[in-house]
């Protein structure tokens, strides 16, 4: 079940405009994606910004609370109606579940001062469709998620998204557009690539707008990208740890390679591979962070060891040092 | 009352993407268009200090990653009513948050 936009500001349904101000805010700070640490920021945001869209205009919010007290009225039909407000919750909840990668949509769309209708955009659509004269489309953006691997090696990833538009007949419509969508090698995290004509319809004729899509990389257990360096985990025993040993291990791009391990090593410490990382014009760095991993002593034999290796390091306490 | 219409459009063609980085260039329509903004929004970005000023002949050029500044600037400043000054002020501060938490990863690095 979806949360309500009252639910996700966190206030009741008779809160005053000045609490859903403040209740934005607060979460604005804390989720705001360009400052925001939390990992599913971005989305929390897009939620957030549509809440607020809808509850700080008192049309809209008047609209939606009828919705929520007649929601049969609004979910039997494929057609929705209103009054130029735009159901967003519904719209994000159906729409923007991505099929092969996390696709998060338009920021514009769900954004304050968004594109979606009831917003200037379309009013200016429909003021230029009346003037009969060709417009192209507006630009569009979006961002997508991908999984750190396939900077190395580029992909073809299916995306699902829905455009606000205005049709052959000037009626609002809502285009879900299903692309394959190719991503090319190389590219660093934040990094924008361009879909010739994938935007916004033109109207009465004229070019479709662009489509914008702004490249992420997933965090995932064994690596994170930073620009067009890559972090990546690598498991190693105390035995490697202490001695200094060669190592083999696999790399992001799929490669065996080498790495000496540097004695006395410890646990977080980072060893860089130069021009290992991202494959970009400027190639990234490779950042190995080493994680000593010790064995489960489970035989009698595998318990000596670690007697053998207590009596060894009789003088060593870790807690006072 | 409005009725909102809804068309599927399947495209199995793959498409070619164009690759924006630093060495994408664009005029001040281009990229305030891929900006989704005005170019006079654009030219308060330069005004701000938000983008790196430029000689007086290249006022007019951005490059690829001019956008993804650029774009950060306009959510900030929807999302806080946030004024350029501070727009300008909040980026300096998450750029520098940023460098920090690089440079504290960055400790105990050796090359391998």
């Amino acid at each position: 079940m979806p949360k309500s936009h009252y639910e996700v500001l966190g206030i009741s349904r008779n809160a005053t405009q000045d609490q859903i101000k403040k209740a934005y805010r607060k979460l604005a700070r804390k989720y705001h994606p360009d400052v925001s640490k939390e990992s599913d920021a971005e989305a929390k945001m897009q939620g957030i910004n549509v809440a607020y869209d809808t509850l700080s205009n008192e049309e809209k919010k008047a609209e939606y609370d009828f919705q929520l007290d007649h929601p049969e009225a609004f979910y039997q039909s494929g057609a929705q109606t209103g009054t130029g407000g735009f159901d967003n919750a519904h719209f994000y909840n159906q729409g923007f579940n991505q099929q092969h990668s996390n696709f998060s949509g338009f920021e514009d769309l769900f954004g304050r001062f968004g594109s979606g209708f009831g917003g200037g955009n379309y009013q200016y659509q429909q003021q230029q469709r009346q003037q009969q004269r060709s417009y192209q489309g507006e630009d569009q953006h979006a961002s997508i998620e991908i999984d750190p691997e396939i900077a190395y090696h580029g992909s073809t990833q299916q995306i699902t998204l829905q455009i606000p538009t205005l049709n052959a007949y000037g009626e609002p419509e809502v285009q879900r557009k299903t692309l394959q969508v190719k991503i090319p090698k190389g590219m660093k995290e934040g990094q924008h690539i361009r879909l010739s004509g994938q935007g916004q319809t033109g109207i009465n004729g004229g070019k479709n707008g662009d489509l914008y899509i702004e490249i992420h990389y997933k965090d995932t257990a064994r690596m994170r990208v930073e620009g067009a360096d890559i972090y990546y985990n690598v498991n190693i025993t105390p035995w490697e740890a202490a001695l200094g040993q060669s190592i083999e291990i696999s790399t992001p791009a799929g490669q065996k390679i080498q790495v000496n391990v540097p004695k006395n090593a410890k646990t977080g410490q980072q060893l860089r591979l130069k021009d290992k990382g991202i494959p970009s014009k400027v190639p990234g760095h490779l950042y190995l962070v080493l994680n000593i991993v010790y064995p489960t002593a489970h035989t009698e034999h595998e318990q000596q060891a670690y007697q053998a290796f207590s009596e060894t390091f009789a003088t060593f306490k870790p807690r006072n040092v | 009352m409005t009725t909102i219409h809804y068309r599927e459009i399947i495209s199995d063609e793959i498409n070619p993407p164009d690759v924006i980085d630093d060495y994408y260039s664009f005029d001040l329509k281009h990229f305030a268009d891929a900006c989704g903004q005005s170019p006079e929004w654009v030219l308060q970005l330069l005004e701000y200090d938000i983008l790196d000023t430029r000689p007086e002949e290249r006022i007019h050029q951005f490059f690829g990653d001019d956008v993804s500044r650029a774009r950060r600037a306009y959510r900030l400043q929807r999302d806080f009513d946030a004024s350029f000054s501070a727009v300008a002020m909040m980026l300096d501060l998450i750029d520098e948050v940023q460098q920090l938490r690089k440079q504290v990863k960055h400790l105990n690095i050796k090359d391998a």
